[in-house]
């Protein structure tokens, strides 16, 4: 496909210097940050066979749900990488700053789309497929109930507490001038930009970074996971990044009946009516607050809970940032003497999986206090109290190089104080022996963690 | 090359491993990401390696149309002991465990429904990607249940006969096993006799589709909800279409193991001529292979052969 052909509608935003293009991939990064984060939390929510008020047919249903909301956490995390590689080939510094939620993007205003953390009800998948939502043209004569996508048609607010208090997310872009009205718009301009189709002479000679020093040069994720990662450092490479980033969201350009985002949330939201017509009472989702925080959640055991994913989120995020910025094949070819190949090892399957994952399912099964709600995390992220920021500043930063595999100890060495206090308030509120049994195996696997990290800097 | 004779126990068989797979982290119980599932009428996934599961194990976990193969007799389940012999001979005093029983058993020396596992903390301790998963604990139990006077059993220790989460990786490399030298591994397809891993699967998905169209006689029979039947059959479709390559190539997959059981004295019981003893102290070599994981049915083969040096 030619990126400059057809043109942009005569509306569309057009990027016409470097700095533009920059701030709107940034956006782009926060975006995919923020879908995923919603995504990964609704799941979290998600019932499992044997767990009360679900029966087993539906329990079946339901899991099939997450997993399908599971595999598109991960591609959004897939994006979330390419969009890094493109600023990385940019010769620019990667990007995975979000704000705290909640908060209502300029992106979806029109929409009415808040970034939301919300358990799995209908009304948030609603929201997940108007995320997904390609431009109108590619919709047309595929089948799709489009007044269930019309705006600010979304269901009554059940809060547990009183107003959202939803703050504004002013895209980096419109610093630019810039002012996108879809994820799809946007992702055309940046594509539009990186191909130069205006001829602007700002966009000429955008990829000025060092292709040795960008991830994936050799280290791929398995494709077997359903992520498809590859270097992006020139052109061709970033269109096909884009083209592949609108394809499994929108579905833009794929065959009919591609399991695209939108697509897949488009039956999970058809088959939760059919579920709710079957059984009116049908109920998915732990009865989680809605924007967990420390106003709503007032349980000791879910508020330390929370401040401790909250500290081990932020640093598989602080890790994933170190990946980035001082990846380098050449180091890695030292195998298991470098930074990078620590925390490529410890960022995505141990901290993801075995840490976040469980820890938010934990939370998300403790009743938040007194009353009908269960706890949630509030995915904050946390700067280092040791890598203050700079007044103003709301960018995770990291130390200098030499100073990496201490700062990591260091945050790896917090998440075992923390995982280790936990399990003992657990044993002292006699909580389930399964959450305690959970705890204990997450605590032994923090210590191999940390030592599993500390053996490959040293050896 | 060894320069002593042995008692060689070979033995092989369908075994069970209620594996759990990344991206589900290993103490996932019910499985929703990963390729492996506890249906709704199913016992937790385990990651145990239960080479001869009970049969109350099995009338909870093994699923249809595992027990109507078994039935068939197009599948046996059970390790079991093929042959004794020393040089290559039958030797008698052994004979007795042929056809007898051979399980790992957990770190309290029990057999039954609970048992060693598959130790992959997703690559904290061993990794899904290539089947790298060390083995936790190891001991061997060979035994013939009609015949209660034989066994044979050691359990390999390892450094302060510490769990392997606790220990550096070096420490336990034996117990994580090697990958052929070529895969798909031609000796497990001709174990479990699959050439063609899509027309496996491809039959798997037709065999579950007819499930699907009797569940209501399938629920009359087995007093279950017609319903939760159709949507766990729609999930093992949905596994198998959706994981595609990833589950298809397990089948072909096989991780060796080679190593001699040391750190422990071994119990030999009834297998022995007074004048020729076997020697409990000496390290035991072992070597087996796990493989033709059907990540569906949970099952897979092993094959693999005891050594016990004589004194």
């Amino acid at each position: 496909m030619d990126p400059c052909n057809p043109p942009p509608h005569e509306n569309a935003p057009v990027i016409e210097t470097r700095k533009q293009l920059v701030s709107a991939m940034q956006d782009a990064s926060e975006l995919e940050h923020l879908l995923m984060i919603c995504y990964l939390h609704a799941a979290l929510t998600l019932k499992k066979a044997n767990e009360p008020g679900i029966t087993p047919a539906e329990a079946e249903v339901v899991r099939r749900w997450e997993a399908k909301t599971l595999m598109i956490a991960r591609q959004e995390m897939e994006h979330l990488g390419l969009v890094n590689n493109l600023l990385i080939g940019m010769g620019e510094a990667p990007y995975l700053y979000r704000p705290d939620f909640p908060l209502m993007s300029d992106f979806f205003d029109h929409l009415d789309l808040p970034f939301r953390l919300e358990r799995y009800n209908k009304r948030a998948v609603r929201r997940f497929v108007k995320f997904e939502k390609p431009d109108d043209p590619y919709l047309e004569g595929l089948g799709y109930d489009l007044s269930e996508l019309e705006p600010k048609k979304l269901e009554p607010v059940l809060t547990g507490g009183p107003e959202e208090p939803l703050q504004l997310l002013r895209a980096r872009s419109l610093n630019q001038g810039i002012d996108f009205k879809s994820i799809q718009e946007l992702y055309r301009a940046i594509q539009v930009a990186i191909n130069n189709c205006n001829g602007f002479e700002e966009l000429n000679n955008l990829f000025r970074g060092s292709a040795s020093r960008e991830p994936y040069q050799d280290f791929q994720f398995n494709f077997e996971m359903n992520i498809f990662t590859f270097p992006v450092t020139d052109a061709r490479t970033a269109n096909a990044a884009i083209n592949l980033i609108l394809k499994q969201g929108e579905g833009i350009d794929s065959q009919p009946g591609y399991s695209s985002h939108f697509h897949i949330f488009s039956e999970i939201l058809e088959e939760f009516k059919a579920a709710n017509r079957d059984n009116a009472a049908f109920e998915p989702a732990w009865n989680v607050v809605l924007n967990p925080s420390k106003e709503n959640v007032t349980d000791p055991f879910a508020l330390d809970a929370m401040d401790f994913f909250n500290d081990s989120y932020t640093t598989m995020v602080y890790m994933l940032l170190g990946f980035y910025a001082y990846f380098s094949p050449e180091s890695c070819d030292q195998s298991f003497m470098n930074i990078s190949t620590a925390l490529q090892e410890t960022a995505f399957a141990p901290m993801m999986t075995m840490i976040v994952r469980p820890l938010g399912e934990i939370i998300t099964r403790r009743p938040s206090g007194e009353g009908p709600f269960y706890a949630g995390p509030n995915w904050d992220l946390v700067p280092d109290k040791d890598q203050p920021l700079p007044d103003g500043e709301s960018l995770l930063r990291l130390p200098p190089e030499k100073d990496l595999p201490d700062f990591f100890i260091n945050r790896l060495g917090l998440m075992e104080r923390q995982g280790y206090r936990l399990k003992e308030l657990a044993a002292e509120l006699k909580l389930p022996a399964d959450v305690q049994k959970r705890l204990e195996f997450m605590c032994e696997n923090i210590t191999r963690m940390d030592a599993n990290f500390q053996r490959i800097i040293t050896s | 090359m060894r320069n002593w004779e042995t008692l060689d126990i070979a033995f092989e068989g369908y075994f069970m491993c209620r594996l759990t797979t990344d991206p589900d982290p290993t103490d996932e119980k019910r499985g929703v990401s990963g390729y492996t599932l506890a249906l709704a009428s199913e016992t937790d996934l385990d990651n145990y390696i239960l080479l001869n599961p009970s049969e109350e194990y099995l009338k909870k976990n093994f699923r249809n149309p595992g027990p109507r193969l078994v039935q068939q007799r197009k599948l046996s389940l059970g390790v079991k002991v093929k042959s004794a012999t020393v040089n290559g001979k039958q030797y008698l005093p052994a004979s007795l465990l042929v056809g007898g029983t051979v399980n790992l058993l957990d770190r309290d020396f029990n057999s039954g429904d609970v048992g060693p596992t598959f130790e992959g903390r997703n690559d904290i301790v061993g990794s899904d990607d290539n089947v790298e998963f060390p083995i936790d604990p190891f001991i061997i139990d060979i035994a013939h249940p009609g015949h209660p006077g034989v066994r044979i059993q050691r359990k390999d220790v390892l450094a302060h006969d510490l769990p392997l989460w606790k220990l550096p990786p070096g420490v336990y490399q034996d117990r994580l096993g090697l990958p052929p030298a070529l895969e798909p591994s031609l000796e497990v397809m001709e174990a479990i006799g699959v050439y063609d891993f899509s027309e496996y699967f491809n039959n798997r998905a037709k065999d579950i589709a007819g499930l699907i169209k009797n569940v209501d006689q399938e629920a009359a029979e087995t007093n279950m909800d017609s319903r939760a039947l159709e949507e766990m059959y729609k999930t093992r479709l949905y596994v198998i279409e959706f994981f595609g390559d990833r589950i298809r190539s397990r089948l072909g997959m096989q991780r060796i193991w080679n190593f001699h059981i040391e750190g422990s004295e071994g119990l030999i019981e009834g297998i022995e001529e007074a004048e020729r003893r076997l020697d409990p102290q000496t390290p035991w070599p072992v070597t087996f292979w796990f493989g033709g994981y059907d990540g569906d049915l949970m099952i897979g083969y092993m094959r693999g052969a005891l050594h016990v040096p004589f004194e």
